[in-house]
């Protein structure tokens, strides 16, 4: 393990820790609405559903940017060979993340009064748009953060001339990142202009901004980890940001549909969103290779866990049940109900949570100075959180099946309670889910709160504890790309099964009350998914533990090549 | 050459298949409903771009997967005239 280079990558510290505070709390809130799912009447007239859910999402947003924060505030100096720049800009701007987080909750008390602090036209104190709750000034305070964020990287950054793509991707990513956030200061009454800016930050950001710096990321953290080659990966990154774009920029429209919007967005929102995924499936490419470039054993398993949780939870929370539910056909049915949740909750957390927490047991035992560390609570962690997050997707697909047939197809009425008993099973099942989430959530802080400051017996010790030379054979032999294509292909295949199980409420014999078809289909390819999912990650991973008992484990032994795919 | 018509069928293939998926068959096309042209140019380009994304998502594909055999036999062949190749310094691409 590489020592800390440059002093003012402590910096990053108080963002991961931040990060971890604020993770915290966005799970407490998850479980607490899990529960009033169950209960509408818990905490009712203290802390109401919308106003937690609404502190849900928004913390979901923050403790993702204080990650990424964290993670180019790590990887800067690195990038640039020398320190960052303006590091009392960087304090200033870690106090005024505390600010705003405080003033967001904050605004939810004035949501619920009614108070939005009117003044020449705006929205001064909150404005009451989902995801964008804070009013103006905290916007204000927002775009200066975004702004000094720019500022370091690219005067940390090395002349232009120098720059190659990771340089190119990541300050493209945090420049557009603020650029894009300017759409946050539109307040239009009409509420279908208004949705096209709200949409423009939030999907914007996500699938157009947050996926470059995240391939960024990955990218460099790769070259870190596995001594990559800089030149494949500036490839695989510069390509990755040119399909992001290609599809993701009009992708977007599908959020387009059902707010007013000219119809023609429902055929081009649909078609590119169905490229979408196409940007993520190269990226899984180049993750598996740049993994298995040679056969040394993992020097940092817990980073490289959650790294590659969030290449594959990309792959299936963004990529294939983002795909079955954004054509037009299919998102009429789900729109709006428990199905999209099960999308959201793995691509955000998967793709974006998993890269922040992935960095941080990368650099924090680096910044406590430890040769070594006990990497098994975090391994136990990423378990915890990856399992109880699928399961939670799982209770909200198959709810949200259910929720659709009886809610859209049938038009029973929600308030009516006849929706309720019928969700009832995964209503429970979401908290059963979270309560694994959160003790994964527990260990996680725990271990990375107090790596280095408790003890732990040395790492050879607890090594030599476990060793049991298992032999090299069964899920612990090589991973070739043929067979990573292939249970690839398995979970595209559950992905088609989902998407016609959501096209067939589009037939008569299931509107007419014959929910057959859609629930066989859905409980096929919901179950199919995330099971083929957490296999092959364990197959995965099982495969490069497994490379620290292989007596040639020093890169001299290469593996046949796996045939090319395409 | 082969190899570039293979990719561009499997890209037209995929094409169609997606937009099949996207036609908007359930509507009745009024937002130009006096230029049925526009509708027509609308698809058109939708496919064509479809069909360019897909083809780069082959090609690319195939690169990187290229790219990494050149990478194995560099490390491979370091290994064997037993030069430190694999454990070379960080290399971040950036000038010192």
């Amino acid at each position: 393990m590489i020592k800390i280079e440059y002093q003012t990558q402590r910096l990053s510290l108080r963002f991961f820790m931040l990060m971890l505070v604020l993770f915290v709390f966005q799970a407490g809130f998850g479980m607490v609405l899990a529960l009033q799912q169950i209960d509408p009447t818990l905490l009712a007239g203290n802390l109401n559903f919308n106003v937690i859910r609404a502190e849900h999402l928004n913390l979901g947003i923050i403790w993702i940017l204080c990650g990424f924060i964290g993670t180019i505030l790590f990887v800067g100096p690195l990038l640039s060979h020398r320190e960052l720049a303006a590091p009392w800009l960087i304090k200033f701007l870690f106090y005024a993340v505390v600010a705003v987080t405080l003033w967001n909750v904050g605004t939810q008390y004035l949501a619920q009064t009614g108070v939005a602090g009117w003044w020449l036209g705006q929205p001064m104190l909150q404005e009451g748009l989902e995801y964008l709750e804070a009013g103006r000034i905290a916007d204000i305070v927002i775009l200066i953060g975004f702004c000094i964020l720019c500022y370091v990287v690219l005067r940390t950054f090395p002349p232009r001339r120098d720059w190659n793509e990771i340089h190119w991707a990541l300050g493209i990513g945090v420049i557009a990142l603020t650029l894009v956030w300017l759409f946050g200061f539109f307040f239009i009454e009409r509420l279908d202009l208004q949705e096209y800016f709200r949409w423009y930050v939030v999907h914007y950001w996500v699938e157009g901004v947050w996926e470059v710096i995240h391939i960024a990321l990955v990218g460099f953290l790769l070259v870190l980890m596995f001594d990559a080659k800089v030149k494949s990966v500036g490839y695989a990154v510069f390509w990755g940001v040119v399909l992001v774009w290609l599809s993701g920029l009009l992708g977007n429209a599908h959020h387009y549909f059902w707010v007013g919007t000219p119809e023609f967005w429902q055929f081009w929102g649909s078609l590119f969103s169905a490229l979408e995924p196409l940007p993520l499936i190269f990226c899984f490419w180049h993750v598996y290779l740049d993994a298995h470039h040679d056969r040394r054993p993992l020097k940092n398993a817990p980073a490289f866990y959650f790294i590659l949780g969030s290449v594959v939870l990309e792959q299936v929370g963004a990529g294939i049940l983002g795909f079955t539910m954004t054509f037009a056909l299919t998102n009429v049915w789900s729109h709006g109900t428990w199905v999209t949740p099960a999308h959201a909750h793995l691509a955000l957390f998967g793709t974006f949570g998993m890269l922040g927490i992935g960095a941080a047991y990368y650099a924090v035992p680096l910044m406590r100075g430890l040769a070594d560390y006990d990497q098994r609570w975090g391994k136990l962690s990423f378990w915890l959180l990856f399992i109880g997050m699928l399961g939670m997707a799982f209770a909200f697909a198959l709810g949200g099946t259910v929720q659709v047939f009886v809610y859209r197809t049938l038009g029973l009425d929600w308030f009516g309670g006849d929706v309720f008993p019928a969700m009832n099973l995964f209503k429970i099942l979401v908290p059963v889910f979270g309560v694994i989430f959160s003790i994964g959530t527990v260990t996680l802080v725990y271990d990375l709160l107090t790596l280095g400051h408790r003890y732990v017996a040395p790492v050879a010790e607890l090594r030599r504890a476990v060793r049991r030379d298992p032999p090299i054979a069964g899920w612990g032999r090589y991973l070739t790309g043929f067979e990573a294509g292939m249970w690839l292909l398995a979970m595209w295949l559950f992905g088609a099964v989902i998407t016609f199980g959501l096209l067939s409420f589009n037939l008569p014999v299931v509107q007419a009350g014959n929910a057959t078809l859609p629930y066989l289909l859905a409980s096929i390819g919901y179950p199919g998914l995330l099971l083929v999912t957490l296999l092959f990650v364990w197959r995965f991973l099982a495969s490069l533990e497994m490379r620290g008992y292989e007596p040639e484990s020093t890169g001299t032994v290469l593996p046949p090549m796996a045939p090319v795919v395409g | 050459m082969a190899q570039r018509l293979i990719d561009l069928t499997i890209a037209i293939l995929a094409s169609i298949v997606s937009f099949l998926l996207s036609w908007p068959y359930f509507r009745n096309f009024e937002y130009w409903a006096e230029s049925h042209a526009m509708w027509l140019v609308y698809f058109v380009v939708g496919f064509l771009l479809a069909v360019y994304v897909f083809y780069v998502l082959l090609r690319i594909t195939r690169t990187l997967f290229e790219h990494d055999a050149l990478d194995r036999a560099d490390t491979a062949a370091a290994a064997a005239v037993n030069e430190p190749g694999a454990d070379a310094k960080r290399d971040t691409g950036a000038r010192p």
